[in-house]
C-alpha cells in the first residue's frame, strides 16, 4: 500500500516535470531557471507562455489523462486487458464525425467549433447505438459490446475511407492530421469548451475503483460482494464516452495512450484499480505531455500528428509487454 | 434462517429448470444439493444467493424477503463460491483474498485489522503460503483454497458452494468438508451443491435430491440414499455400505463388462 501512493507521488512529480520542460522547449526558446522571472515580468516570452505553450500542454495533459483514466476504467469493465477507448466505438464514430464535417459539412459553423461538435456529437451517437444494441430486459452484454464495438469501427472505417475519397487535397490534409491525433488545437477557448465534459466524465469514473477491484474477479462474484453491477457498467459507458468523446473532439485520435499506460501502472504497482486509475491518469497526462513535445520539435519547423509519435513509440513497446509478461498478464 | 417458498425458475424460452421447490434450513445447518446434471442445482443456489430471481414464489433470508436487501447488506450476509471463476488481472492471492472485504470496506483502505483476517482465513484453508502469488499462476485445487478463504473473509452467516471439491485432491476434499461441518457448528449454515455422494454421505447434516428441476426429497443422508431411489434419479447402481462408527458410504458401481 505505500508502495502505491510512493508511485502516484512520483507520476506527480513526473508530471510537473514534463510539464515544465514542455513549456520551455519549442521553436522560441525559454530558459526554464527564468520562469519565475518571465511570469513576474510578462514581456514576449510571457505571451508565448501564456497564449502557446502553456495551453498546448495543459492540453496534451488533459487527453492524455482522460485516455489513460478510461482505459484503466474500460479494461476493469470488460475484464479484458485489450480493451481501449477505441474500442466501444467512441473514438471512430468522433473521427467520422470530424471527416464528415470537413469533407462535408459548410462553413455555417465556424470551423474551429465545427469539428469538435460533429466528433463529439457523432463518438456520443455510436456510443448510445452500441448500449441500446448490447442492452437486453435486465443486463448489459459486455460480449455484444464488444463485438457491436469492433463492427462499428471498421463501418467508421470505410465512411472515413469514402470521406478520404471525396475529399479534395486541402480536405484531405486537414483529414489526415485530425485522424491522426494532434493537439495544434491547445488554445485555451477549446480546453474550455472540452473541460466540463472532462471533468463530468472523469468524475463518474474516478470513484469505481472498488467496484472494478471486485468485477475482476466477474460479475457474478462482484455482485456476492455487493457490487450493483448494472449501475456500474452504466456509469463506466456514459462516464467514458462523455470524457472521450470531448477528448477526441478537440484533439483527434491519439492511440495507444488508453492501451499501454494501465499495463505500464499494473507492472510498476499492482493491478488494483484504486492504484492503476489514478495513476493512469497521472501516466497518460505525463506521456502524451512528452509525446507532444517530440511531435512539434523533431521536425521544427513543420510538426507531426502526435497520433504517429504515441503509436511508434507505443506499438513495439506494447508487443515487448506481451512478450515480456505474456502468461502473467493474460489469463488464457 | 432460509426459507424457500414454492420457488421456480424457467429459460428465456420457457423451459422451466427449477419447479416448484419449496424447503427450510435453520441455523448451524450443512446441507448438500446433489442430483444429475441439469437438476437445477446450481440454478437454485444462484436463486438463493439472489443471483437471479425466481419467476414464480418467493425466498426470505432470515425473516425478510431476499429482494427486499440491497447488495451490499446481502454481502454481509452471504457469500458464494462460483464452480468456474476467471480473475483477469494478476493479483496476488491476498488482494484476492481482501476483495471479501468489500462490503464492509466498500473503497476504504484496508485496516491492519482486514490484512490479518484475511491471514487468519487463508491459514484455515491451509494456504498461508500461497499469500504473494500471483493468482493466475496458482493450481486449480489452489485458487478454490484462495477463493474459498475469500469467501470467509466475507464472515458469511450462509455460505452457498457450487461444486467446491471439484479441483481438490481428496485430503483437501476432506478438510474443506470438515471446515464447512465447523462452520455449521459455529451457527453457521452451509449450502453446497456436490456430485461426490460418497462425501455427501459422510458430512451432510441434510440432503436435499433435485432431478428435472423437481425436489424428490429432503432428509438425513440415511433417509436420502436409497438403491432404489438412486438407481431411478441416476440411472446407475449405488453400493451403500454402513460404517461401524456410524454413516454411510455411498458410490456408483460400474456395470459389469458386457
Amino acid at each position: 500500500m505505500a508502495r502505491h501512493s510512493s508511485l502516484l507521488v512520483l507520476l506527480s512529480l513526473g508530471l510537473l516535470g514534463a510539464a515544465l520542460i514542455s513549456s520551455t522547449i519549442g521553436a522560441y526558446h525559454i530558459n526554464i531557471l527564468q520562469l519565475p522571472h518571465i511570469l513576474w515580468s510578462r514581456g514576449e516570452s510571457y505571451a508565448i507562455l501564456l497564449h502557446i505553450r502553456f495551453p498546448r500542454v495543459v492540453l496534451a495533459g488533459l487527453v492524455g489523462a482522460v485516455l489513460g483514466l478510461t482505459g484503466a476504467t474500460l479494461q476493469g469493465l470488460f475484464r479484458n486487458p485489450l480493451a481501449d477507448p477505441g474500442l466501444i466505438g467512441i473514438s471512430a464514430g468522433a473521427g467520422l464525425g470530424a471527416a464528415l464535417w470537413i469533407v462535408l459539412g459548410g462553413t455555417a459553423l465556424s470551423g474551429l467549433w465545427g469539428i469538435p461538435f460533429a466528433a463529439f456529437l457523432m463518438g456520443g451517437a455510436v456510443t448510445w447505438f452500441l448500449w441500446l444494441l448490447a442492452k437486453t430486459e435486465s443486463t448489459i452484454s459486455t460480449v455484444t459490446l464488444l463485438l457491436a464495438g469492433i463492427a462499428v469501427n471498421s463501418l467508421a472505417g470505410a465512411g472515413l475511407g469514402i470521406m478520404t475519397f471525396l475529399a479534395d487535397d486541402q480536405q484531405l490534409r486537414s483529414l489526415t492530421f485530425w485522424l491522426l491525433g494532434s493537439l495544434t488545437g491547445g488554445t485555451w477557448e477549446m480546453i474550455g469548451i472540452a473541460v466540463p465534459f472532462m471533468i463530468i466524465g472523469a468524475g463518474l469514473l474516478i470513484q469505481l475503483a472498488p467496484s472494478l477491484n471486485a468485477l475482476s474477479l466477474g460479475e457474478s462474484e462482484a455482485f456476492h460482494l455487493g457490487v450493483s453491477t448494472e449501475v456500474l457498467k452504466k456509469r463506466v459507458i456514459l462516464g467514458s464516452a462523455l470524457a472521450v468523446g470531448a477528448a477526441v473532439s478537440i484533439s483527434g485520435g491519439i492511440g495507444f495512450i488508453g492501451l499501454v499506460v494501465p499495463h505500464l501502472i499494473r507492472m510498476l504497482g499492482s493491478p488494483d484499480h484504486r492504484l492503476v486509475i489514478p495513476g493512469s491518469a497521472l501516466g497518460g497526462a505525463l506521456l502524451l505531455i512528452l509525446a507532444d513535445l517530440l511531435a512539434r520539435t523533431l521536425v521544427t519547423p513543420a510538426e507531426l500528428p502526435v497520433g504517429i509519435i504515441t503509436a511508434m513509440m507505443g506499438t513495439p513497446f506494447f508487443l515487448w509487454l506481451l512478450w515480456r509478461f505474456k502468461r502473467e498478464m493474460i489469463n488464457a | 434462517m432460509l426459507d424457500v417458498q414454492n420457488v421456480s425458475y424457467r429459460t428465456r424460452n420457457m423451459k422451466w429448470l427449477v419447479r416448484n421447490i419449496e424447503f427450510k434450513v435453520g441455523e448451524s445447518q450443512f446441507m448438500c444439493i446433489i442430483g444429475p446434471n441439469g437438476a437445477g442445482k446450481s440454478t437454485l443456489l444462484r436463486m438463493i444467493s439472489r443471483e437471479i430471481s425466481p419467476h414464480r414464489g418467493k425466498i426470505s433470508l432470515l425473516g425478510r424477503d431476499l429482494k427486499d436487501y440491497d447488495p451490499i447488506e446481502l454481502a454481509k450476509i452471504r457469500a458464494y463460491l462460483a464452480q468456474k471463476r476467471n480473475v483477469t488481472f494478476p493479483y496476488r492471492a491476498l488482494q484476492i483474498v481482501l476483495l471479501g472485504r468489500h462490503p464492509y470496506l466498500q473503497g476504504a483502505k484496508e485496516k491492519a485489522t482486514d490484512i490479518a483476517l484475511a491471514h487468519q482465513k487463508l491459514k484455515i484453508l491451509k494456504s498461508n503460503h500461497l499469500a504473494d502469488q500471483n493468482y493466475l499462476t496458482l493450481s486449480g485445487g489452489e485458487s478454490t483454497r484462495v477463493d474459498m478463504a475469500r469467501s470467509l473473509a466475507q464472515e458469511p452467516r450462509l455460505l452457498l458452494l457450487d461444486e467446491p471439491t471439484n479441483n481438490l485432491d481428496p485430503y483437501y476434499q476432506l478438510e474443506l468438508l470438515n471446515l464447512c461441518k465447523r462452520l455449521a457448528l459455529n451457527q453457521k449454515t452451509v449450502i453446497a451443491v456436490m456430485h461426490d455422494l460418497n462425501l455427501v454421505a459422510q458430512y451432510a447434516d441434510e440432503v436435499l435430491l433435485l432431478s428435472e428441476g423437481k425436489l424428490i426429497i429432503k432428509g438425513q443422508p440415511e433417509d436420502v440414499f436409497d438403491r432404489r431411489t438412486l438407481r431411478e434419479i441416476y440411472g446407475v447402481e449405488f453400493e451403500i455400505w454402513q460404517k461401524a462408527e456410524g454413516g454411510l458410504h455411498v458410490f456408483p458401481v460400474a456395470p459389469p463388462a458386457a
